[in-house]
């Protein structure tokens, strides 16, 4: 047996996931276990919970992969800081803390987290690397054309290549600061949402507008050659030395500075989202049709945060050249650790793949593991993702506990069929319920194991859910999950193909939708008001829906649910919204779910075989907001600790035996100068030896005031410390790094690729072939 | 589609891989100091050298730091 534990960590979205002997076991998010919404911290919960999952402890492991690598991304970092200085220095000292003291020291993470009994080397996987590998090698496809495009990772933005058989093989790279998901999140920060978290809902935003200015964008923020690669203008973006994206020459272009998260959106952003909405589509075509060009294949594999853009997802595949289409549902930094370590066990190890047919996944007590045939209603061949239903279930016993000591009031249902047709009836009600069933999905998106369902059909359920129950905007769309051989009943789904992840959008089948005169469709968000279709809730302004297809055999307990509903009503298909409300991710354990339930206007909870309805509970107080979260930083410059003394809560005894040995040293130095001194009276001297041998004496003498003094001397002195630790990053930012940098830039070096030539036929760039092995061992 | 296509290693092949990533996951860990040492080998970027040592110092600074020496660093430099 070989065991590889994949990590992904410290940016956003922190993540991990074990493959024995080629299977994927397990793959979870952090946030879901420390309920931090897109928890960056490095995921012991994540790893402790995948290791539970494999039955192993630590000692167990063959091979530990890290999604990236850390010092190629910190040479980018410090190159780009040079290419900007003496500009830069608030990102400077607002990112150099947590890299000095986290970032760099990935091996001591992992190691302490690990609690040191894994003694190997880890590796080390470049970022595009691990993404394409998270694509790939959990496909249906032997061979595919391979794209990737996000944000950045080391110097990549984008890259593509080929997978074939138990190989991925990346040509071609966009090098930062030229990035597609930067430009995007770039307007997602001037639309009022928060970078890496709000671009789906600037997706989602852009069909009430018109795309008035996609000539504007591509005239002057971006250079797009015909096969897709490009350079931004980056004097329109703050990225590279600010703490936001955009700069006040984008502002002046668009017409006003970034609109305030809680200030109303203008038909100005409608417009701008909808504007970027198409250039990001375009872009995505050209470079499929690049990739198909270069490859000449068939298939399709994309990974990467831009690749959660269902949208275009659909239009590559609409229009495109692609026959097929698998998207990692992971796509985004989370999915780089499944990817990191895929790509162990076929790359490194020389495993190879069986396409077409996947091996059965561990799980503990669901059911919702083994695909060894094809979906039956369904165009394309089994992936090896599980329906991406990879993270911790609860056994029955667990989850009456859990209502128990909650005091819940609860009903054991006696089959799984009984749980089908009440929950089925129920939503025939209009009721909300919220649904908790086997293995939490990996991704972003609720597929049916942690959702909440509610009955498509109602015109006014839209407004219900996202006001009342989710605590979100108004024009948020909500997403149908439909029996799979249903789906082109009621979507026109493109090529004919399935969407199980929830990663492609479709019309709504002609015959479903209604007419709508021309002079009768309001304009921007009051499109919102009008019933499309005979599925209103999850029919978008567009007469689109971001569809999920529901088959048996990955998804057991769901399709049953949709095939009751369908008996009940006549309509196979349900609103399938992710259980959680605004800003919180979704639930993981029985307890979360309850909490949710009591917290929200759902009407009802299923969680495996137990039914709660809302007004039976004891407590059932009435629908609040949902609790803030002290979410660590997550704009372009994470890591707000912008200094390097921390005040522990808690203190260790590592750092209670290094404070009081510096204590003592101390004292008996300021004693010895102090005597040494006294016959020059210096009264100073003699009070600081006394102050602090007293300290001394009594930290010594008195163990059970050691915290204390501790934690008081530290805030005494944190004012000094901080001012201590902003002059230190000053003086190495404006006296080392900044005259280096103007040097360079004297002799002509320009690592940001600033000058864009419009005469050159691409963008894109050669990537070295693959490394040897050892360069795996290599932070670089 | 075959269990295993021609591009793929055999099983001698896969063995002497597996035994090869094994030993070589079995050497010392390199610490920080040599991975950035090798880094600036490899990639000819010497003059990155005086960030690197600036910000070696900074770290220091930011080890002593988090280690409870911190609140002796700064009032007594």
């Amino acid at each position: 047996m070989t065991a590889v534990l994949g990590i992904s960590a410290f940016y956003h979205d922190s993540a991990a996931a074990i493959v024995v002997d080629g299977t994927i076991v397990a793959a979870a998010q952090e946030e879901r276990f420390s309920r931090v919404k897109n928890d960056s911290r490095f995921p012991s919960a994540a790893i402790a919970y995948c290791l539970r999952e494999a039955g192993l402890d630590t000692g167990s492991l063959d091979y530990v992969s890290f999604y990236e690598k850390p010092l190629l991304k910190f040479d980018r970092i410090l190159e780009n800081y040079c290419a900007f200085a003496p500009r830069g220095f608030r990102s400077f000292r607002r990112g150099m803390p947590s890299w000095l003291k986290q970032k760099l020291h990935v091996n001591r993470e992992i190691g302490d987290a690990l609690g040191g009994e894994f003694r190997k080397r880890f590796l080390f996987a470049e970022h595009h690397e691990s993404h394409a590998a998270s694509a790939f090698f959990p496909s249906p496809f032997e061979e595919a054309a391979v794209l990737t495009v996000d944000g950045v990772g080391e110097w990549a933005t984008a890259t593509c290549g080929v997978g074939r058989g138990n190989r991925v093989e990346l040509t071609h790279e966009l090098r930062f600061p030229h990035s597609l998901g930067l430009l995007y999140s770039a307007f997602t920060h001037y639309c009022g949402f928060e970078v890496d978290s709000g671009e789906y809902k600037l997706m989602g935003l852009a069909p009430y507008g018109e795309p008035t200015y996609a000539d504007l964008i591509l005239e002057r923020l971006v250079d797009v050659k015909p096969d897709g690669s490009l350079r931004l203008d980056l004097s329109y973006f703050n990225y590279c030395y600010g703490l936001t994206m955009t700069s006040p020459r984008f502002h002046r272009l668009f017409g006003g500075p970034p609109r305030p998260s809680d200030s109303p959106i203008e038909d100005r952003h409608l417009d701008i989202a909808a504007s970027i909405q198409k250039v990001t589509e375009q872009i995505l075509l050209r470079m499929a049709q690049h990739v198909h060009d270069q490859t000449g294949l068939r298939q399709l594999c994309l990974a990467g945060g831009v690749a959660l853009n269902c949208v275009a997802n659909s239009q590559i595949l609409r229009d495109g050249p692609f026959e097929q289409l698998w998207i990692q549902p992971a796509a985004g930094d989370s999915g780089g650790a499944l990817g990191a370590a895929l790509l162990v066990w076929h790359q490194l190890l020389g495993q190879p793949r069986t396409c077409g047919a996947a091996g059965g996944a561990s799980s503990s007590d669901t059911d919702s593991s083994t695909e060894t045939a094809p979906s039956s209603g369904g165009t394309q061949p089994m992936d090896a993702q599980f329906g991406s239903l990879l993270g911790p279930s609860f056994s029955v016993a667990e989850v009456r506990a859990c209502l128990k000591e909650n005091g819940a009031v609860f009903y054991e249902l006696p089959d799984e069929r009984a749980v089908s047709e009440r929950t089925a009836r129920l939503l025939a009600d209009e009721k909300v319920v919220g649904w908790m069933q086997g293995r939490m999905e990996f991704g972003p998106r609720a597929l049916g194991s942690r959702s909440i369902l509610a009955d498509a059909r109602s015109t006014d359920m839209q407004r219900v859910l996202n006001l009342k129950i989710k605590f979100r905007e108004s024009f948020r769309p909500f997403a149908p999950a439909v029996l799979d051989e249903w789906t082109d009943d009621y979507f026109e789904m493109p090529r004919g193909q399935r969407s199980p992840y929830m990663l492609l959008v479709a019309d709504v089948a002609r015959a479903r939708r209604k007419e709508i005169p021309d002079d009768s469709e309001p304009h921007g968000l009051d499109k919102l008001h009008v019933s499309r279709s005979e599925i209103p809730a999850v029919t978008h302004v567009d007469d689109s829906a971001r569809v999920q297809s529901v088959d048996d055999v990955r998804h057991p307990k769901f399709a049953a649910l949709l095939r009751a509903f369908n008996e009940a009503t006549g309509c196979p298909l349900v609103i399938n919204t992710s259980f959680n409300v605004r800003d919180e991710p979704i639930v993981c354990t029985p307890q979360d779910a309850y909490a949710c339930f009591m917290a929200t206007g759902m009407d009802a909870l299923v969680i495996e075989s137990f039914l709660l309805l809302k007004d039976e509970q004891p407590d059932a107080a009435r629908p609040s907001a949902p609790r803030e979260h002290e979410a660590p930083a997550s704009g372009w410059s994470s890591g707000g600790d912008t200094s390097f003394v921390e005040i522990p809560d808690d203190p260790t005894p590592r750092q209670l035996r290094i404070f009081g040995g510096g204590l003592v040293v101390i004292a008996v130095g300021l004693l010895i100068v102090a005597l040494a001194l006294a016959t020059r009276s210096l009264v100073l001297w003699r009070t600081m030896a006394a102050v602090m041998s007293g300290l001394a004496v009594v930290y010594v003498g008195f163990p059970s005031l050691r915290r204390s003094i501790l934690r008081t001397w530290m805030q005494v002195t944190y004012p000094l410390s901080w001012f201590g630790s902003q002059l230190s990053m000053a003086l190495s930012y404006y006296l080392v790094l900044s005259p280096i940098g103007f040097c360079m830039r004297l002799f002509g070096r320009d690592p940001m690729l600033r000058h864009g030539d419009r005469e050159a036929p691409t963008y894109w760039c050669d990537r070295q072939p693959p490394p040897e092995r050892d360069r795996y061992l290599r932070q670089f | 589609m075959s269990d295993r296509p021609d591009n793929e290693p055999q099983p001698r092949e896969q063995q002497q891989q597996t035994d090869d990533l094994g030993s070589l996951v079995e050497t010392p860990q390199l610490g920080i100091v040599a991975e950035f040492w090798g880094f600036l080998k490899d990639n000819k970027k010497w003059w990155l050298l005086p960030i690197l040592l600036a910000l070696l110092l900074l770290g220091l600074l930011a080890v002593l730091s988090s280690s409870g020496l911190g609140p002796f660093i700064y009032p007594f430099v």
